[in-house]
């Protein structure tokens, strides 16, 4: 393993992010120089040189290939570095951020998840604010993916970054070369978030909400510039424009940019949308009806409003809030809880199961099942009319399997520091799925500020793990796959 | 970049501008820290000053006041209107300086309700030769309208003194957070010089030391076994010319060898 190729890319990463930071600085100092000027500044220039001083020795090869392990090590310790190089503006800026904070937002906000431990967001100055958003905005789409576009000489070594990046179901789906995928992706990616925030707006937010909130739609991520997150604005139709884009941004990439390019292969022929978009609507009727019979609103058309809200927030592993969920019936919170493990699509900017790996799993149960029926028969499992590998159909089990284990092992750490079940189990879940909110002592209204350093550390491994779809953080932990 | 030499340059360049910075910052920061110091405690002992300034107008005041009303001592008129004019003074000052003003509305009340007291007061004609009643009037006046102003305008004056004490503690929250910042910016900077100083040893040791040693055991080799001259690894810049230059002198050698 090449440690300087490996420290190269990292460096490119980091002068990608370096650049994030002088925008936020930017904000800041139209801002009228407000107190995140200079932690902006001064994060920037430590980034820069971080970034900068790799380059200086190890030139380009653009015919040395990369190795498998050599790039699940520049992913990894790319995302590791950046969530580390992303706590400097919040560490010297100070305030409620202290290290294991300051952490905590880093990891939340490079992870998507969106989760806080901040009391009262509103007092960040706006260079800050925004530089929360950006962080969600990079972490979406994932720091790699955007620093190999400022890369045009990487040449044949896109595919190895790729392939650790998104899962490996994801770029089934996408059909195309490593460097057409990744102009498919950021294409899309910026297109939504400008369109969101123009969108948002006209339904009158403020230039700069409209902006932070748009990155962190289009991210699915979750951050908002006020403490009672989107409920703040009391608007249907910022809502309804926040809907929308947590939606898109829940396909699968490639699948919306074919149907927006008017090919075949598009989200209306697609199971696995079909099915999300019915689970969707069926959790947020059921949720809206039970909201009404439990008279938690006074309307069906108001528990509607939030249900379907709530619904998208929390499957699209945004967690943008507009009501106390910890105040709803125990069968929206159920469905919640569910719609959190579960996510939304694979080669979107959504964290959690996956629907494709729970449709996957489903079929493979019934094929089992058809299979003990009949012992001779070969039962073939299709997802959109694709047959599908059986090592896909292992993998996607051994995922479920581990995805599990770590839930309850985060479970378990939490109650080891004395939170209660709900909180302990749904935070897990939360974090695990890079959601967010959950429920307890970290419900939609609440933060992460009350947990014990312990637990907040544990979170943002989980965080992590689920980011990297478990097997990418895994194999650092492996002694003998370094050798 | 190309050549060893600029590269050790600029990587020693790039650690140089790191501990720059972070001395830079950290006597920017502690400037900063020093300064919001002084102000603090300038402001506390402003403002006993000005207390003071005020409780001795007060009582100079008082103490005229005393010399008119109870001994009828006239002489003491100008020492009084000048008592009440400082005071006024002080007070106006001490609004223009403060760091809240609102804390100073109710020792502009007492003030003023001192002010207006003694105005009335001097207002009445005293004659020359008083007469016994005259110095009763005077006498209670003192004790029940005088003197009760006089301790509402003194408990302000206390309650001011208190309550810029107490606007202080936030500021010196304010204080050790700024420390906190201070010394923050610093760490990070070391941390990340400790990185890049890590890195540098690294890729002195991949870049310069590992290809020399290999370079000199393969000659060493080539020179004693007369095994062939294959030097493994990663050869850049000035030392992927030398190995060349190296294997262009063997093959000479060889050649001539043969010849």
């Amino acid at each position: 393993m090449r440690l300087s190729v490996i420290f190269r890319y990292i460096g490119i990463v980091m002068l990608f992010l370096a650049l994030f930071m002088l925008a936020s600085a930017g904000v800041s100092y139209i801002n009228h120089v407000d107190t995140a000027f200079y932690p902006l500044l001064i994060s920037f220039m430590l980034t820069l040189v971080l970034g900068v001083f790799p380059l200086i020795f190890v030139t380009k090869d653009p015919n040395a290939t990369m190795t498998n392990k050599e790039s699940y090590c520049i992913v990894v310790g790319a995302w590791l570095l950046s969530c580390v190089v992303g706590m400097f503006p919040y560490l010297i800026w100070g305030g409620e951020f202290s290290l294991i904070n300051a952490w905590f937002e880093s990891v939340s906000g490079f992870t998507a998840t969106g989760a806080s431990i901040l009391n009262d967001i509103e007092a960040l100055p706006r260079g800050l604010l925004y530089w929360r958003s950006a962080t969600n905005w990079v972490g979406g789409i994932g720091v790699v993916i955007f620093a190999m576009m400022i890369l045009p000489t990487l040449g044949r070594n896109k595919a190895s970054l790729t392939n650790v990046e998104m899962s490996a179901m994801a770029k089934d789906n996408y059909h195309y070369r490593s460097q057409q995928l990744i102009r498919i992706l950021l294409t899309t990616y910026i297109s939504v978030t400008l369109l969101c925030m123009f969108a948002l707006k006209l339904a009158g937010m403020t230039w700069f909400d409209a902006c932070t909130h748009a990155m962190s739609a289009a991210s699915t991520a979750g951050f908002s510039t006020k403490n009672a997150s989107i409920g703040y604005f009391n608007s249907p139709a910022i809502e309804l424009i926040l809907i929308i884009t947590m939606f898109i941004s829940a396909i699968h990439y490639g699948l919306v940019f074919s149907t927006l390019t008017g090919k075949r292969n598009n989200i209306f022929r697609s199971e696995v949308v079909r099915t999300y978009f019915v689970a969707l609507m069926a959790s947020s009727v059921l949720i809206a009806v039970s909201l009404r019979l439990a008279d938690v609103y006074p309307t069906l058309i108001s528990s509607f409003r939030h249900s379907l809200f709530q619904v998208v927030s929390i499957s699209t592993t945004a967690g943008f809030a507009t009501a106390d969920t910890n105040t709803w019936t125990p069968l929206a919170v159920m469905l919640l809880v569910f719609l959190s493990l579960v996510g939304a699509c694979a080669g979107s900017t959504t964290g959690g199961l996956k629907f494709d790996r729970l449709i996957l799993a489903a079929k493979s149960v019934k094929a089992r099942i058809v299979q003990q029926q009949h012992p001779n028969a070969i039962v073939r499992i299709k997802i959109d009319g694709v047959i599908q590998r059986t090592d896909t159909v292992g993998m996607v089990m051994t995922f479920i399997v581990f995805y599990i284990l770590l839930i309850l092992l985060g479970v378990f750490v939490n109650s080891l520091f004395g939170l209660d079940l709900t909180t302990g189990f749904t935070s897990a879940v939360a974090c695990v799925s890079n959601v967010g909110p959950a429920f307890g002592e970290v419900g939609s209204v609440l933060n992460y500020s009350t947990l014990p350093t312990m637990v907040k550390f544990t979170d943002t491994l989980l965080m992590l793990f689920g980011r990297l779809e478990i097997f990418g953080l895994i194999q650092i932990f492996l002694i003998k796959w370094w050798v | 970049m190309k050549g060893l030499r600029k590269k050790t340059v600029a990587g020693f360049g790039c650690i140089v501008v790191l501990l720059a910075f972070s001395g830079v910052v950290s006597m920017l920061e502690l400037g900063r820290l020093s300064r919001d110091a002084e102000e603090i405690f300038g402001a506390s002992k402003r403002n006993v000053e000005l207390a003071q300034d005020m409780l001795d107008a007060a009582q100079s005041q008082h103490t005229a006041l005393m010399h008119i009303a109870i001994f009828g001592q006239y002489e003491f008129a100008d020492s009084c209107r000048h008592s009440s004019e400082r005071l006024a003074a002080t007070l106006e000052l001490a609004r223009e300086e403060i760091y809240d003003a609102t804390s100073l509305d109710s020792l502009s009340m007492a003030t003023a309700r001192l002010a207006t007291t003694v105005d009335d007061f001097m207002a009445i004609e005293q004659p020359f030769d008083r007469t016994d009643s005259m110095v009763r009037a005077n006498a209670m006046w003192y004790t029940r309208q005088y003197e009760s102003d006089y301790m509402e305008l003194h408990n302000a004056v206390k309650n001011y003194i208190t309550s810029m004490q107490g606007t202080l503690a936030p500021r010196t929250e304010l204080l050790k957070k700024n420390a906190y910042r201070a010394v923050m910016p610093v760490l990070i900077t070391l941390i990340v010089t400790i990185l890049i100083v890590l890195m540098l040893l690294y890729f002195v040791h991949c870049y310069g030391v590992k290809p020399i040693a290999e370079l000199n055991k393969r000659l060493d080799d080539y020179l004693r076994y007369k095994l062939p001259f294959t030097a493994k690894g990663e050869f850049v810049d000035e030392l992927a010319s030398i190995k060349e230059q190296i294997e262009v002198l063997i093959t000479r050698n060889k050649r001539r060898l043969d010849e």
